[in-house]
């Protein structure tokens, strides 16, 4: 029996996989640039070029990649993410292949009648934009004309109008005459990702109108790195100032 | 109830390694959890009650969400409306959403804000919602808050245009700002942002806006 305000949730259990990065020199290279690149401290950027530089030099780099990017698969889009990242920065021997197969991985139908507005296919998206992005940053060891190519097929395998949006950027980033190829691969509604401008983010605002009225607020968060023993600021309502 | 299942996704990819520690701060705690209304019966039962401070749980990772979207701007007590979105997000969105739930969900959407006369006012947090990289989970508080407030999509579940100010800008806006000049994170945690911005651009407007970041 329940009480009138007694709040009852979902049941949840806890499933954890650890990625297996130690089994060989280039897994535990691609497993060490991850925690470089997820990490903050002053050693970060350097430990990740380091990492990146050796993963670049090993045969099996690609290999490896390939191999954590299929185990990963399920539910973990940013570990494939990651691996993508740091593929892209070693560029081992094949990297611009399995750049252009990520990239080019078929997604789902969208489902526009749904009432969710973000779906884990979005994660989806973002893997692939990740791989595209990844091509451009592997076109000047690569060479130009391969990544082209690569990018060129990407546009043409891709269905999804976000991810072709992307390969435009990169092919006109990469290889500025492109222009032309891209419209006679692109239907002519996506033909507005040629001109596409390139924003300063400080310059876009929303603009704070409200839809409710607001009379009193919750009090701001305690300072940063405030000691554990201090105490937090009163929720209480307090009187709005905009 | 329903009952389901987390397979925890790798903790140094989506950010948990370095926002997990952060959070294991009572102060914070006590004021997060009293900031967004969580109650104990929507965290417990495996969502992270009994242990906050385990990074694997929703409520660990539902933290750290909030976290990063309340000290990533430079001067973050600065929280005037006057200022952009990475300053003031935090403030405008534990006003306005009314209580934050941890649910399993469908697998459709990873979250969800219900509001309106004659209901329950709360927004609900899927599993889809705890595997994103915690960056893209503040942004995505955002973007909930402006449901939360009153204002929903105007075309299906996407905006008609830039110009209707809907959740999917100002989800943008706080992404790319954070892209741009956020602090106390990692470089992998400003690309998802911007990249998740750039496909936001890319398809939840129905006239284009013009632009990526």
């Amino acid at each position: 029996m329940t009480s009138c305000c007694e709040v009852t949730g979902d049941g949840l259990q806890s499933s954890h996989t650890s990625t297996r990065f130690a089994d060989s020199t280039a897994g535990w290279l691609i497993g060490q640039a991850i925690k470089a690149l997820h990490a903050e401290d002053d050693e970060a950027e350097a430990s990740y070029r380091r990492a990146t530089e050796l993963l670049g030099q090993d045969k099996a780099g690609t290999e490896w990649a390939a191999r954590l990017l299929k185990e990963a698969y399920a539910g973990d889009p940013m570990l494939r993410w990651s691996v993508l990242h740091v593929l892209a920065d070693s560029a081992p021997a094949g990297a611009g292949e399995l750049l252009a197969y990520a990239a080019s991985e078929r997604m789902t139908e969208r489902d526009r009648e749904s009432r969710a507005c973000e779906s884990p296919r979005d994660m989806e998206i973002l893997v692939r934009t990740m791989a595209i992005e990844g091509l451009t940053r592997i076109a000047p060891r690569q060479g130009v004309e391969q990544t082209q190519k690569q990018l060129l097929a990407v546009l043409e395998r891709q269905e999804e109008p976000a991810l072709r949006i992307e390969a435009v950027k990169a092919l006109l980033q990469v290889a500025p005459g492109s222009a032309e190829m891209i419209r006679k691969i692109l239907p002519e509604a996506l033909h507005f990702a040629i001109d596409l401008k390139r924003a300063d983010a400080r310059e876009l605002q929303a603009e704070p109108k409200f839809e409710k009225q607001i009379t009193c607020e919750i009090a701001a968060a305690p300072a940063f790195g405030a000691a554990a023993r201090a105490k937090a600021p009163s929720c209480s309502c307090q009187e709005y100032t905009p | 109830m329903t009952t389901c299942t987390f397979n925890v996704p790798n903790l140094d990819a989506t950010g948990d390694t370095l926002y997990g520690p952060r959070i294991c701060n009572q102060p914070f705690i006590d004021w997060a959890w009293n900031a967004f209304d969580f109650d104990q019966g929507d965290w417990d039962d495996g969502f992270g009650y009994e242990s906050v401070c385990d990074n694997r749980r929703p409520l660990s990772r539902t933290m750290s969400g909030i976290w990063c979207l309340t000290y990533s701007a430079q001067n973050y007590q600065n929280e005037s409306y006057d200022s952009n979105i990475l300053q003031w997000g935090c403030r405008f969105a534990r006003n306005a959403i009314d209580e934050l739930d941890g649910r399993c969900g469908d697998g459709s959407a990873i979250a969800r804000t219900t509001w309106g006369p004659f209901v329950d006012d709360r927004t609900e947090l899927y599993l889809g919602y705890f595997a994103q990289a915690v960056s893209l989970r503040a942004g995505s508080l955002v973007h909930e808050a402006r449901h939360a407030d009153g204002r929903g999509h105007d075309a299906g579940n996407r905006d008609s245009s830039w110009g209707y100010n809907g959740a999917w800008r100002w989800q943008v806006c706080w992404l790319a700002w954070f892209a741009a000049v956020g602090t106390r994170t990692s470089a992998a945690m400003k690309t998802a942002a911007r990249q998740r911005a750039n496909n936001i651009l890319n398809s939840e407007f129905v006239q284009h806006p013009g632009f990526n970041v």
